[in-house]
């Protein structure tokens, strides 16, 4: 299956994405945990781009989504036309420092790279465009 | 955002939301900034609401941490679902912000 989401480049706009990602968990019938997993890839990947990618505050540029299901796997490809933007070469966080030598950013990737099984990113004819492959073990998981 | 939050003697607890995220953690952080301030003693975010949280939330955590631990105020977060509690633990937030059952 397919699925394709389209948002305006907006944090309001995060506010689509648990629905669809809701959906196509639900379609899947995957466990809570994996659907919540799945909500916080989505949110911290997209988040990234209209941060970062959209510097100029240009609202109107849109996102496009999309998530392929199969029995294995699903796989989400982000989409937007922003200035370059690597979210892969952001700084590694430490996630064993104590409280005052936290740093701030660094945290969404992290978070992206512990729960994806497999993340590539590309630069295509001015567009960013961000694979996030997670495989699924069983139904239940 | 409406929080409730209980004022006790020695003691403040704050409610979480259902969910922070990059949508709302703003706001959120806005509706704790007096608590911040003011309390003395211990606070504790009471997560038995909460559902969902990101790293824009992680962050509004991180934050209250080092604010009240640089007053000597005590914090912790209690009552956090299995769902939840793993976001902690996968970012390594479980180790330097006490959470308990209550």
């Amino acid at each position: 299956m397919k699925y394709e989401l389209k948002i305006k480049n907006k944090v309001d706009e995060l506010s689509k994405l648990p629905p669809f990602v809701n959906k196509v968990c639900g379609d899947m019938n995957l466990g809570e945990e994996m659907t919540m997993n799945l909500n916080l890839v989505l949110e911290e990947a997209v988040s990234n781009v209209v941060l970062y990618a959209y510097p100029k505050g240009s609202e109107d540029d849109d996102i496009d989504i999309s998530a392929t299901t199969s029995d294995k796997s699903i796989v989400f490809v982000i989409t937007d036309r922003g200035v370059a933007f690597d979210p892969l070469q952001v700084g590694q966080v430490d996630t064993t420092l104590p409280a005052d030598d936290r740093q701030i950013g660094g945290l969404g990737i992290f978070i992206i790279k512990n729960i994806m099984n497999e993340l590539e990113y590309q630069r295509v004819e001015g567009k960013n465009v961000f694979i996030l492959k997670k495989v699924i073990q069983s139904e239940k998981n | 955002m409406e929080l409730e939050i209980i004022e006790e003697e020695e003691r403040t607890i704050v409610n979480l939301p259902e969910r922070i995220d990059t949508v709302n953690a703003q706001d959120f952080e806005q509706s704790i900034v007096s608590v911040l301030e003011k309390s003395e003693g211990e606070v504790v975010y009471d997560a038995r609401n909460m559902n969902y949280i990101s790293s824009s939330g992680l962050r509004v955590m991180l934050k209250s941490l080092q604010t009240l631990q640089s007053k000597k105020v005590r914090f912790s977060i209690a009552n956090m679902i299995p769902s939840v509690k793993h976001v902690f633990d996968m970012t390594g937030f479980s180790n330097i912000i006490p959470i308990t059952s209550k």
